[in-house]
């Protein structure tokens, strides 16, 4: 950095001021940056919210069922018909003794918010809860469809249209204003004067992005979460939003060295953009989907559907069997029609369906584990692919990251049935140990190293794109 | 004299290779689109048609079952497709594939293909009208942004004025060999959407799914008029070509990819959905205490009892002569269905709220617009899956009732198990459904097509008043 090139970058803010283009469009870039930090904090706080919420109804539920067995044992209180806290069937079977196990957002989820909103964040877990299945969503599917205008898609999608219209004429409008000669004749290398100008554009653009980003992550937080691992990986984050935007800078460049007028620049770079943003993840998509397609769905609800029916008729010699494994887990007293249908049928049907469904889960994770790395293999394809994965991934919201929410509700399930499974089989009434011994959810958190495992081959990705794109545009300077 | 300048117009854009490989460019890319939209919806409607006769064969093969136990294995529907969703496939990969019907629970879609996709499959165009509709619009916008102001610059316009030339006869001129030209290409297009669509199912393209192809067709029709007409508009107001190409780029930008994610981003900022916790909540919570001074469940439940033992004489529930779990279920059942109703219509208000804050985002361009039309009229937008689902939700109802009016009829007293032969499950009727007639679609999708005519109307003001002032400066 010389003085020189300062001088030259001040030149280069003085026109932007005074051809009001730059603040314009600065302006613009503001307030996209200021709806998708409104959208990240909005997001991560509702989900944050939620996750609160689950916690303190299921700690407010086992609390209160704690207190009503304590005075029932010290004779102060009667049971309710369906609400003795002694009956391991109304205490621990059904949703209200379901626990949530929550995937804890990653510290970078405010930014990429769209992914988020597909996946959800909680899963309950009880002795028969079917951990597998798809949570429900009351979310409008157009919303859904669209995605939100979050920092994701401002960066991948928008920033690189700011890139193109500051820069697009960076040397062009000389040309078209006949002052190349001059500027020639000058002791700057035009390398130097170009890179000067982009700095500038560089700043404009990625400065007030930075502290958009450190804003709403620094909001967004968890209240207890402490902010400085965060803002370790938002500078990883704003790192790839540097080399992105540099791709794009280095890209205008090489427009630029070829002695075409404005106008050309600006249709051929809009060409690279579109095919970029939406030409080639269209075909990605269209690719990943012929060549690993996407778990068939249905044939997984209708083989789910038969191993129940097959289990439900065999469920008398599936309990049996199971009494004849534990003999001392057959209840001891006579137990009425609910008690019956819960001990004898359902809870050994869950137990084996768990097993005979192993197989089906299995191929469903492999097809999705499929289309993950077929996203990144063809990653190299797209520097705006390459962006959003790599943050999708470091943001730990992609279908294979949410797969580990499932794992880690099954484990607990495993927990939840070795500590209730002698008493509920048995029907022996619970006793204060048995509530205060219970396992407690834990929380699913992904790891940076993990996240940024799985975002590796793209952030390669989009580092050697950039790094092409110098390589070649300083190739194409020294020579005009 | 327009003719000629048509001619002349016509001429120089086939001359013009950079449009040419634009055309093709575009072209390829919506012919793969679609024919891999051709080829999924194919194999599609055979998969549901086999998934729809195993999961009623499972329904009726489920072997001796307590009914309320049948009522929760339940049933499994997927809504239909007009061959039209080849073309434009809507809302489908964020709805569920699947609608799964069973007691207590309103019927609601699972399986989302996007949940398996990831949001990274989210981020290039979903289906062939997507393309036709944003790249068509790119296409118009590369082939008209000079057609005016390219003269100015050049001084071929100060010339033209100069030999007597009226101005809007020449105005006129440019544009119909502009649209000769569009329509040139946008032609075989259509009609080859048009013969894939017969194609797909020959049995299945109605009367009524050729009115929506029509409509469809109209609309597209408008839509790119509009733009046409904008693009023209926005030539003859700005000073160089330059300018006019920046213009109409932002506005595509803005109106084409911008506006989808700001709606979606208004509408959840401004009409939020409740989180499913949140909305179940509301359920439980009405379930319990009752609404608008109405009764809770357990006032309900002790009004029932006093009722029956009323009705037969009995003074307890093991006297009653019918099976009182079938009574207390129906009872329930209405109940919940009650509050079902009253909070999906709460959900459903939001949901329009939500349509409104998309539909505003039209200010910004048409693209918006032209996409809920076109979801409408191809039976792929909320209001098709919302009369599908209302239309399985009477079916769930039927269902379960006849369920709960079988443990009436099958059991006494206060007893709860017993079971009921397979042959019952085979006398549930089948689910039938049609789907709504086209003017329905149109009625659902007025709005839209209004914001779209809307859109021509004040491009073609424009390019009008462009006209009149035109200028050699």
């Amino acid at each position: 950095m010389t003085p020189n090139f300062f001088r030259l970058a001040h030149w280069e803010w003085r026109r932007l001021v005074a051809e009001r283009t730059g603040l314009v469009l600065a302006a613009v870039w503001c307030v996209l940056l200021a709806f998708a930090a409104h959208q990240g904090i909005t997001q991560t706080r509702a989900r944050h919210a939620e996750i609160a919420a689950a916690r303190t109804a299921n700690a407010s539920s086992w609390t209160t069922k704690r207190a009503l067995l304590i005075e029932i044992e010290a004779g102060r209180a009667q049971p309710e018909t369906y609400g003795d806290p002694r009956s391991p069937t109304h205490s621990i079977m059904g949703g209200r003794a379901d626990n949530p196990i929550v995937l804890e957002p990653a510290p970078l989820s405010a930014l990429a918010a769209g992914p988020g909103d597909l996946a959800p964040s909680i899963r309950p877990v009880g002795m028969i809860t079917k951990v597998f299945l798809p949570a429900q969503s009351i979310d409008n599917p157009a919303n859904r469809l669209a995605g939100p205008l979050d920092f994701n898609f401002v960066v991948a999608a928008l920033l690189p249209l700011f890139v193109l219209a500051l820069g697009f004429d960076v040397l062009a409008r000389e040309r078209e204003a006949r002052t190349m000669p001059l500027l020639a004749s000058q002791p700057v290398a035009l390398g130097r004067i170009v890179a000067a100008r982009f700095a500038v554009h560089f700043i404009l653009l990625w400065l007030p992005l930075a502290v958009a980003a450190v804003f709403t992550i620094a909001v967004s937080q968890a209240p207890a979460a402490p902010l400085a691992p965060a803002l370790g990986e938002l500078a990883v984050w704003l790192a790839l939003a540097a080399a992105y935007l540099v791709f794009w800078q280095a890209l205008t460049a090489w427009a630029n060295f070829h002695a075409w007028p404005a106008a050309t620049n600006a249709l051929i770079l809009s060409g690279a953009w579109l095919a970029a943003v939406l030409l080639i993840p269209t075909l990605v998509q269209t690719l990943v989907q012929t060549v690993a397609p996407p778990p068939d769905r249905r044939a997984f609800v209708l083989e789910t559907r038969a191993i129940e029916t097959d289990l439900f008729t065999r469920a008398d010699a599936i309990r049996d069997a199971y009494y004849a494994e534990n003999p001392a887990r057959r209840p001891t007293i006579a137990l009425n029609e609910y008690d019956t249908y819960f001990v004898g049928n359902l809870y050994p049907r869950a137990l084996a369906a768990d097993a005979a469904l192993a197989p089906t889960l299995h191929r469903l994770a492999t097809a999705r584990a499929a289309q993950a790395t077929w996203w990144h293999r063809l990653a190299w394809l797209s520097p705006t692919l390459a962006l959003r994965l790599a943050t999708e991934q470091l943001a730990g919201a992609t279908p294979a990251q949410q797969g580990r929410l499932i794992d880690h509700a099954r484990a607990f399930q495993q927990l939840w049935r070795a500590h209730f499974d002698l008493k509920l089989f048995s029907m022996r009434p619970l006793t204060l140990a048995d509530y205060d011994g219970k396992p407690e959810p834990t929380p699913v958190h992904l790891t940076l190293t993990e996240r940024a495992a799985a975002a590796f081959p793209a952030i390669v990705a989009l580092f050697a794109a950039s790094f092409l794109a110098i390589s070649t545009v300083c190739r194409r300077s020294f020579f005009s | 004299m327009i003719w000629t300048i048509a001619r002349h117009e016509i001429r120089h854009l086939r001359r013009d290779g950079r449009l040419r490989a634009a055309g093709w460019l575009g072209l390829g890319l919506l012919a793969g689109l679609v024919l891999l939209g051709w080829q999924t919806w194919r194999r599609d409607l055979r998969e549901r048609a086999s998934f729809e006769t195993a999961a009623r064969e499972q329904w009726d093969h489920q072997g001796e079952k307590h009914p309320h136990r049948a009522a929760h294995f339940g049933f499994y529907l997927t809504k239909p497709e007009l061959p039209l969703a080849l073309v434009d496939s809507g809302l489908k990969p964020a709805t569920g594939q699947v609608l799964w019907l069973e007691a207590h629970e309103r019927s609601a879609f699972t399986y989302s293909p996007v949940e398996d996709a990831g949001a990274a499959a989210i981020l290039g165009l979903t289906n062939g009208a997507e393309v036709l509709q944003l790249l068509g619009a790119l296409l118009i916008v590369l082939t008209a942004y000079g057609s005016i102001a390219r003269e100015r610059e050049d001084g071929t316009l100060r010339l033209l004025l100069a030999q007597g030339v009226p101005p809007l006869r020449w105005f006129a001129g440019k544009c119909l060999g502009l649209a000769f030209a569009l329509t040139a290409l946008a032609t075989p297009v259509a009609l080859g959407l048009l013969a894939l669509c017969i194609a797909a199912q020959p049995g299945g393209f109605t009367s009524d799914v050729a009115w929506r192809a029509l409509t469809l067709g109209a609309g597209h029709a408008l839509y790119f008029a509009a733009w046409l007409a904008g693009a023209v508009a926005v030539s003859a107001w700005s000073r160089s070509a330059r300018g006019a190409l920046a213009t109409l780029l932002a506005l595509w930008v803005a109106g084409g990819v911008l506006a989808p994610r700001l709606a979606s981003t208004l509408a959840s900022s401004f009409a939020p959905v409740p989180t499913l916790a949140e909305f179940r909540a509301a359920q439980g919570k009405d379930f319990n205490q009752g609404f608008d001074g109405e009764p809770g469940w357990d006032a309900r439940l002790a009004a029932l009892e006093k009722s029956t033992f009323a009705k037969y004489g009995v003074e307890k529930l093991d006297d009653v002569p019918v099976g009182f779990s079938g009574l207390r279920l129906q009872m329930m059942d209405a109940w919940s269905e009650r509050i079902s109703d009253r909070q999906q219509q709460h959900l459903e208000e939001i949901y329009t709220a939500q349509t409104r804050w998309h539909l505003a985002t039209a200010a910004l361009g048409p693209f918006v617009a032209m996409r809920a039309f076109s979801q409408g009229l191809a039976g792929m937008d909320w209001p098709h899956y919302r009369h599908f689902a209302e239309a399985a939700e009477v079916y769930r109802r039927s269902v379960v009732a006849s369920m709960d009016q079988l443990l009436e009829r099958k059991l006494v007293g206060d007893k709860w198990e017993v079971s009921v032969s397979h042959e019952v499950w085979s006398r549930v009727p089948p689910f039938t459904y049609a789907m709504p007639h086209a003017t329905w679609a149109l009625r659902e999708a007025a709005l839209p097509l209004a914001l779209v005519t809307a859109w021509l109307v004040l491009a073609l003001t424009l390019a009008w008043a462009g006209a009149r002032r035109l200028s050699p400066l």
